[in-house]
């Protein structure tokens, strides 16, 4: 586990992304889905349940994921998974290429021979 | 249904949160915690669940609900805990809300949307105005300007004609012989109207080549055909006429005047059409996009090619005025009614801000008391608008309870106001609680809760928090500051009730000056009632003098004790308008002034049952009849204008009327006293017109009032002179008898309405102010406890706390009347047309206003400041 700190306070609207882009691979639910960027990012983004449900739940109600309760493979008891929709792909790659062009004027001005 | 949806997702959000934790604490088991450990540390990740539901409510839109739910419950718990001041509010809006929906949905039927018409907006009816005196009341056209409109103008895309100025009407065959009015109007009324029959049809071109033929209102379709569709085809007899009923109007059809039964329709050959001269009104529906500017130009243009010739060089002075249609019903009926009604809602708005006042005054006193509660909600995290959301919410409950409850009081005062019928109301629209009066008192809810529950919010909701929360609240800046703001409201509240009290005493006044004029003749023991000659039967001057003849001869008009008499017209009704040539002047003289000359045709006991006196000369006799020197008898007033250095009786003089042949030469026989009449569109004045009087044998009219003077007030004379005269001749309408000051007591209705409603605010005004003013003291005494203990203390003496509470009680009345003196002289001069016998700022009535509220206001300072010098420095100084 990273120590404290080197944890990372997400920037606003980064969440959502991050969000989408999880349940590209695949439905998860909630738990999956904080766990998996938890342990992606070798815990250096820490993603707190305060933000995670609103934040599912604001992804659900403007129709970029839909949710269903399913039982889980490996466990003998049913679970809320979120899916992505058409929209919400469409949403990602919007958010993706915004935060590429962010990236990429920030390291320009922060490093400026790499660019 | 939402609730539903908002039930199970509540449930799926716990499970969803309770199925992440189980994980959790299943993973920490896992790794090899214990099971009360690892739910431990699956709780802490998880964080606080109720703001994390909380959160994602809001994200789901839901979070105002819930916010609106807990203030409302909240409020309600509040209101719960104080009864006492939550049902002082709540009655405060209930009689302001109330009275201004009963006022504006008299005001909303007769100013807004009087017309029961589609198109109400594009009809436009024109009168015709005197140029050099362009205040007088416009009168009726002539129908040769309705034919020259018709043929020149292209402003309408219909203009018909109608009147109400018509001869007698009979209508026979059904039962009692009986006055009708069947109003006279062209081919095109109803279309201009825009309303279908429910029976049968309106006129048609083929109507104005047969014989008389009529459309019958709903009602008298109802009481005369029982409502049968069969009516339809067959007739009614008016003026032995058989008019054919072509149709039936429904039931809210209606037009000015209410009285009309039926419309006849006028054909070339109707008198009206071979008169020229004959007075109608014309109106119409103007083209869609036509302004009343244009079509009164293009009128105006088209009367001054052809100006009216029956009316000599008076013609020439003249022209036509349009106005919409829907302003004229009301003046038509009641000349003040509009005036009435504007001053009326405005006094109830006035009613009703000083109720919003009080509401706010009473709100912001209890806001002080609520300074910790608040300040503990701000420090747990309230932000000021949620403050502000949770005062308004309660002051929107508040408004909406006391809207509720003044609906209730506004359909019963609407219910009464309709079944005593205190004033006449014009035809059209009746006043109701309609949707649209609802949408205005939903809006007057709105604008009360902002005017009361906004500044009591937003002052409260600047919490200081250290001051708040500290022990002794009362000493917070922010009290001084309110009890500031609250003087200020009940500075205004002083103000505007005198501004009321001084109106309503004005009208009191003006209603019992116009009735305490003498008016030249008695009231007591006089009962009139109309005769009407059918004038088929009684078609020459002669046929009707003999008729009079005969009736004046019936054994029961000479009971002793007892004086009878026939008369053309009855006081207050009437005014001059015709002119006289005296012999021996210049005819220009008098033609070409104003015609004020008001003939009257009376029978010879007349002055003596009317109580008139007589000054010089003689008064008429039985020997003045058809046969005998032509002769008159003036008044005082006519004396005065045309006969100031010289002696009338014994000169000779003609009344011209019209133009046709000219009229005999009358020797003036006598000189009475002067009769006080009203100008129907000048109500809030008396008049003293110059009157000339003949004897009824020699100008024997066809419509005649009989008055009857008891000595001993009995009314079983009454009937027998009915009877009597009944039986001469069944054809004749002998009307039921009505004692003269009934009569009189119409003409003072309106202002005696205005008075008695505008007295009624004025009362409400005083008592809200009463209690705005004393619940400001209370709690200034309640507040100032520990003060005044320590004062008596230090020494100070009862009547030292006792004048201290007056002079401040005082100090506000006082700055609230010299605020209300200055709001009543500016706004006098509104009232001046409705005042009578006083100035507008007549400084009794203001003087008497002011030390009226002084009184009240040193009333409701009494207990508050008794209270304060009955303070028990023992007790005060212990208080907190």
């Amino acid at each position: 586990m990273a120590k404290k700190d080197d944890r990372i306070e997400l920037l606003q609207g980064t969440l959502d992304m991050l969000i989408l882009k999880t349940l590209i691979f695949g439905p998860a639910h909630g738990h999956q889905i904080g766990k998996h960027i938890q342990q992606t990012t070798e815990n250096i983004l820490q993603v707190q349940h305060g933000s995670l449900y609103p934040a599912l739940h604001r992804l659900e109600e403007k129709g970029w994921v839909i949710s269903k309760w399913e039982t889980a493979p490996d466990r003998h008891r049913e679970f809320k998974y979120y899916r992505l929709t058409a929209a919400g792909r469409k949403q990602l790659l919007q958010e993706e290429s915004k935060w590429k062009k962010m990236a990429r004027a920030v390291a320009q001005i922060m490093w400026p021979g790499e660019a | 249904m939402r609730w539903r949806r908002r039930r199970d997702h509540e449930a799926e959000l716990d499970r969803e949160l309770r199925s992440d934790l189980e994980l959790e604490a299943f993973e920490q088991e896992e790794k090899g915690l214990s099971p009360e450990e690892a739910r431990c540390a699956a709780k802490r990740a998880l964080g606080n669940a109720g703001l994390i539901k909380e959160e994602i409510r809001a994200a789901r839109g839901w979070g105002w609900f819930d916010r609106l739910w807990l203030d409302v419950v909240y409020a309600l718990r509040a209101f719960a805990r104080a009864p006492g001041f939550t049902s002082v509010v709540v009655l405060t809006l209930a009689l302001g809300i109330g009275s201004t929906t009963a006022v504006f949905s008299v005001v909303h039927a007769v100013l807004l949307n009087p017309l029961p018409f589609p198109n109400q907006n594009r009809l436009a009816i024109a009168f015709e105005q005197s140029i050099n005196r362009p205040d007088d009341a416009p009168f009726a056209d002539s129908y040769r300007d309705f034919e020259n409109w018709k043929n020149g103008s292209r402003s309408f895309e219909l203009l018909t004609v109608a009147t109400w100025s018509v001869g007698p009407q009979i209508l026979t065959g059904a039962g009692q012989a009986r006055d009708v009015l069947a109003m006279p109007v062209g081919i095109d009324f109803f279309p201009a109207l825009g309303i279908a029959p429910e029976v049968g049809r309106t006129f048609g071109q083929d109507d104005l080549n047969a014989g008389c033929s009529v459309v019958l209102k709903h009602s008298f379709w109802k009481e005369t055909f029982a409502g049968e569709a069969s009516a339809v085809g067959r007739s009614v007899e008016i003026n032995n006429e058989a008019c054919s009923v072509i149709g039936v109007m429904p039931p809210e059809f209606t037009f000015y005047p209410g009285a009309a039964e039926m419309w006849m329709l006028i054909t070339p050959n109707s008198p009206i059409a071979r008169n020229p001269g004959a007075p109608v009104v014309v109106f119409g529906l103007l083209k869609p996009g036509v302004t009343i500017r244009s079509a009164q130009k293009e009128l105006e243009s088209l009367y001054k090619n052809s100006p009216r010739s029956d009316l000599g060089p008076l013609g020439q002075q003249i022209k036509p005025a349009v106005y919409p249609l829907a302003e004229q019903f009301a003046r038509l009926t009641g000349p003040t009614l509009r005036l009435s009604l504007i001053l009326l809602f405005g006094a109830v708005s006035l009613v009703l801000l000083i109720s919003c006042l009080n509401v706010a005054n009473l709100l912001l006193g209890k806001s002080m008391f609520r300074q910790k509660e608040l300040a503990l909600r701000a420090a747990l995290g309230s932000s000021r608008t949620r403050i502000v959301r949770q005062l308004l919410t309660e002051g929107l409950l508040l408004s909406v309870t006391g809207a509720g409850l003044g609906v209730v009081l506004a359909i019963a005062a609407v219910h009464y106001f309709q079944v005593l019928n205190p004033i006449a109301m014009p035809p059209g629209n009746p006043a109701r609680i309609s949707l649209p009066v609802l949408g205005f008192t939903s809006l007057l809810v709105v604008v009360t809760t902002l005017l009361f529950g906004l500044i009591p919010a937003l002052k409260a909701s600047r919490v200081d928090l250290m001051e708040g929360l500290r022990v002794s609240a009362q000493a917070a800046a922010f009290n001084r500051a309110a009890r500031s703001l609250r003087k200020g409201l009940v500075v205004v509240e002083v103000a505007l009730s005198l501004a009321l009290s001084v109106a309503a005493g004005l009208l009191v006044q003006s209603v019992q000056r116009l009735a305490s004029v003498p008016l030249g003749f008695r009231m007591d023991r006089v009962s009139t009632t109309q005769i009407i000659l059918p004038g088929w039967i009684y078609s020459t001057s002669e046929q009707r003098a003999g008729f009079f003849r005969t009736a004046l001869k019936q054994p029961a008009l000479a009971s002793s004790g007892v004086s009878a008499a026939f008369a053309s017209w009855l006081p207050p009704d009437g005014i001059g308008g015709d002119a006289v040539a005296i012999e021996g002047r210049s005819a220009e003289r008098t033609r070409t002034g104003v015609p004020d000359v008001l003939q009257v045709s009376v029978s010879p006991a007349y002055f003596t049952a009317m109580g008139e006196p007589l000054r010089v000369g003689r008064v008429f006799e039985d020997t003045d009849g058809e046969k005998s020197p032509a002769v008159a008898i003036v008044n005082d007033a006519f004396g005065r204008k045309y006969f100031p250095k010289e002696d009338p009786i014994g000169r000779r003089l003609r009344v011209l009327r019209g133009r046709g042949s000219d009229p005999p030469w009358l020797t003036i026989v006598g000189i009475v006293g002067d009769e006080r009449r009203q100008d129907f569109f000048r109500p809030m004045s008396w008049e003293e017109p110059p009157m000339v009087f003949r004897p009824v044998l020699q100008e024997p009219p066809a419509r005649a009032f009989m008055v009857i003077h008891v000595d001993n007030g009995g009314t079983t004379l009454a009937t027998t002179i009915q009877k009597q005269i009944r039986a001469l001749d069944n054809n004749v309408v002998v009307g039921s008898f009505e004692p003269l000051d009934q009569r009189l007591a119409r003409t003072l209705s309106y202002p005696e309405f205005r008075a008695v409603i505008l007295t009624a605010f004025a009362v409400l005004a005083v008592f809200l102010a009463a209690i705005g003013l004393y619940a400001v003291l209370s709690q200034l005494i309640a507040q100032r406890t520990q003060e005044f203990g320590v004062r008596m203390a230090l020494g100070a003496q009862k009547n030292d706390l006792l004048k201290l509470v007056l002079s401040e009680g005082i100090a506000l009345t006082s700055v609230g009347l010299a605020v209300g003196l200055l709001i009543t002289l500016s706004l006098a001069g509104f009232l001046s047309s409705l005042v009578y016998g006083l100035k507008t700022t007549d400084p009794w009535t203001l003087s008497a206003g002011s030390v009226l509220l002084l009184l009240v206001a040193l009333f409701s300072m009494y207990l508050p400041a008794l209270r304060a010098s009955k303070v028990d420095p023992k007790v005060a100084l212990r208080y907190e």
